[in-house]
């Protein structure tokens, strides 16, 4: 890296394994992809969008050192309005996608400016508050979302490529997640990330040293719900139909769980997340399938057992499954170095 | 008018149960600056554990009252030993989080329990209503009412007149010089969750008597934020006035406005409206301290 002169820009990558490594998972994904099996494929899938709208929670909760409970729901917005925006206002697929994250931001700003003023257990409350008041919007407004029944979301077909496939869906999510994880890496580099860690740390100190403590969080907020808009239209394509239930208070809950299990403050934290969070609960309907024939007996202990893990990582691994995966491929390496 | 007149008693009532759980978790974070989302979950369980410890022992009520209490503490202290006291001097959001998966299990526990459909409470109080000449009102209104205001007042005595009060007061002004004149954190944090658990017990005794026992009932234990926010988030007196203000308007909501508007289930979100209309307008609530919010 020749061009490095300026030390205070930090690469994207701290070593040239790592982004090789990064382009070989991207490129393997791609290739991958077309070979799996339709259920596999789901849950491939399901992983990039939630790794996508984790993203965004956790450059909130991880970077910022805010809260929202209300990330499901913003989810919904952005399913919602590029449903509305493409079906029935007849825009064009991509636009609509950008537009319906700007939809959603806005919203989310409704909710979170008076509260960005404050402490950080304001937006906790208010963004709680949002996801309540948004689920009863879902519900009242039938011209938008359906209501109860729901309401169709059609595949999208961008510049003449039609992505109707479920495979070429997937690309098309792969490549707007790697967009959102480049610009996610991006953001915690430049001076934003920095504000965004120092407002975290030390608000007081944040804004003696310059910082717009105010700007910065708002920032935070609508890049946060930004992505939640995104992922929330790509996840409505993808399923084909947008039901209100999918963007409920525990979906918000799960959304946060992610960030915590996952790592926060580290976009490897919101993969690892999403796989963790996507995989479990089918590993868990495997095992309840095993023990009881009625699976819906245990369902709620499955939901539970939730909880218990986010307790459990918050108290025993609060950097979440980036630190722990970090250890492990330090113990490999030190291993490999000690023998060879 | 007597429509009008129900509403308004309902409101009084059900907010005044808003008011003492507010009143707990207005405790616990001035104490410990823990924000519990687990609330509404503490307040289920403890309509929960009542209903059975009555239906399973045929224990009459008051007993069975004081064993939901009694369960109640040994709960917060489980909480407060197993998870709080390791969660010491962890950022404040992940000390909310922990708090929302608590909630969650307590919940699962629940519904695993007793399954996700309502469940009648037992009639604790006689069932007949008590004439007021212009309307009729339900015991279980009246008791509701008249318990949730002993308990406020009780921690009124508690915090002005006992020396715990005292020490706790102290520590939630000031946490650091509490601990270097010697006071014991970790025991002082126990016993404001243990205050805490006992409100939402009672509260959650008081609301599954008038609405019966459902899941949904953790959603009665949330209405605090709203009433928090409303008061001031670290103000006792708004917590205590702002919980009526906020049971009132949401049953006027919902009687009144779903004729106007015709929506549906404005009730349960008015609150909530309420919440953020607050924020925008004044967002330090009517009684809150003005400069510390700021950041």
């Amino acid at each position: 890296m020749a061009n490095m002169e300026n030390k205070f820009v930090s690469p994207l990558f701290s070593t040239r394994i790592e982004s090789l490594g990064a382009l070989a998972l991207v490129g393997a994904l791609a290739v991958v992809s077309q070979f799996l099996n339709p259920y596999h494929l789901t849950l491939l899938t399901q992983i990039t969008i939630f790794s996508l709208a984790a993203m965004g929670l956790n450059l909130l909760v991880g970077n910022t050192g805010l809260i929202s409970v209300a990330h499901a729901a913003f989810m919904g917005v952005g399913a919602f309005s590029s449903a509305y925006l493409i079906q029935n206002v007849g825009m064009p697929a991509l636009p609509a996608i950008l537009l319906s994250g700007l939809i959603t931001a806005a919203t989310g700003l409704l909710f979170g400016l008076p509260s960005l003023r404050l402490k950080g257990v304001y937006l906790a409350m208010a963004s709680f508050a949002a996801q309540i008041i948004l689920y009863w919007v879902f519900e009242e407004s039938r011209w938008l979302t359906g209501g109860q029944d729901g309401r169709f979301a059609n595949r999208p077909v961008i510049l003449g490529l039609n992505f109707h496939s479920s495979h070429h869906f997937y690309l098309l999510v792969l490549f707007l997640t790697v967009l959102g994880a480049i610009a996610n890496l991006n953001i915690l580099r430049s001076r934003l990330g920095r504000a965004l860690a120092a407002v975290r740390d030390h608000p007081v100190a944040a804004e003696m040293m310059g910082i717009n403590v105010f700007r910065t969080k708002i920032a935070a907020f609508g890049l946060a719900t930004f992505y939640a808009g995104v992922a929330g239209a790509l996840f409505g394509q993808y399923l084909e139909f947008v039901a209100i239930q999918a963007f409920n208070l525990g979906v918000s809950i799960q959304l946060l769980a992610l960030v915590i299990i996952g790592g926060l403050g580290r976009v490897s934290g919101s993969i690892l997340g999403a796989m963790f969070i996507i995989i479990i609960p089918e590993w868990l309907d495997t095992i309840v399938s095993l023990i009881s024939d009625s699976a819906g007996d245990l369902a709620p202990t499955r939901l539970g057992v939730f909880g218990l893990i986010i307790v459990v990582f918050l108290i025993y691994e609060p950097h979440g499954l980036a630190r722990t995966w970090q250890r492990m491929l330090g113990w490999v390496v030190a291993r490999i170095y000690r023998h060879g | 008018m007597e429509y009008f007149l129900g509403l308004l008693i309902n409101g009084i009532v059900v907010g005044s149960i808003y008011s003492m759980v507010a009143l707990g978790f207005v405790l616990i974070y001035k104490a410990t600056e823990v924000v519990n989302f687990a609330q509404g979950e503490l307040l289920m369980i403890g309509a929960y554990f009542c209903m059975e410890t009555i239906v399973r022992t045929r224990m009459p009520f008051i007993p069975a009252f004081l064993m939901t209490m009694i369960f109640m503490i040994i709960l917060a202290l489980l909480i407060e030993r197993l998870v709080l006291r390791r969660m010491l001097g962890a950022p404040i959001i992940s000390i909310i989080m922990v708090t929302i998966g608590i909630g969650i299990i307590l919940r699962m526990v629940v519904i695993q329990i007793w399954g996700a459909t309502s469940l009648p409470f037992p009639d604790v109080f006689p069932r007949k209503g008590i004439d007021f000449g212009v309307i009729k009102v339900g015991q279980v209104y009246i008791w509701s009412f008249l318990l949730s205001v002993i308990f406020m007042a009780l921690f009124g005595i508690f915090f002005k007149f006992t020396r715990i009060g005292l020490v706790m007061r102290a520590t939630a002004s000031s946490r650091k010089a509490a601990e270097s004149m010697g006071v014991p954190l970790t025991r002082i944090f126990a016993l404001a969750w243990i205050i805490s658990a006992i409100v939402s017990g009672v509260g959650g005794v008081l609301t599954g008597s008038i609405a019966g026992l459902t899941p949904e009932l953790s959603f009665y234990g949330v209405k605090v934020f709203p009433a928090v926010i409303l008061g001031g988030l670290d103000s006792i007196v708004g917590a205590t006035i702002s919980g009526v203000v906020i049971g009132v308007l949401e049953n006027l909501g919902a009687g009144f406005l779903k004729d106007l508007t015709g929506l549906g289930g404005l009730g349960p979100v008015a609150p909530f409206i309420i919440l953020v209309a607050i924020l925008w307008v004044r967002p330090t609530g009517l009684f809150g301290t003005k400069d510390i919010e700021r950041v």
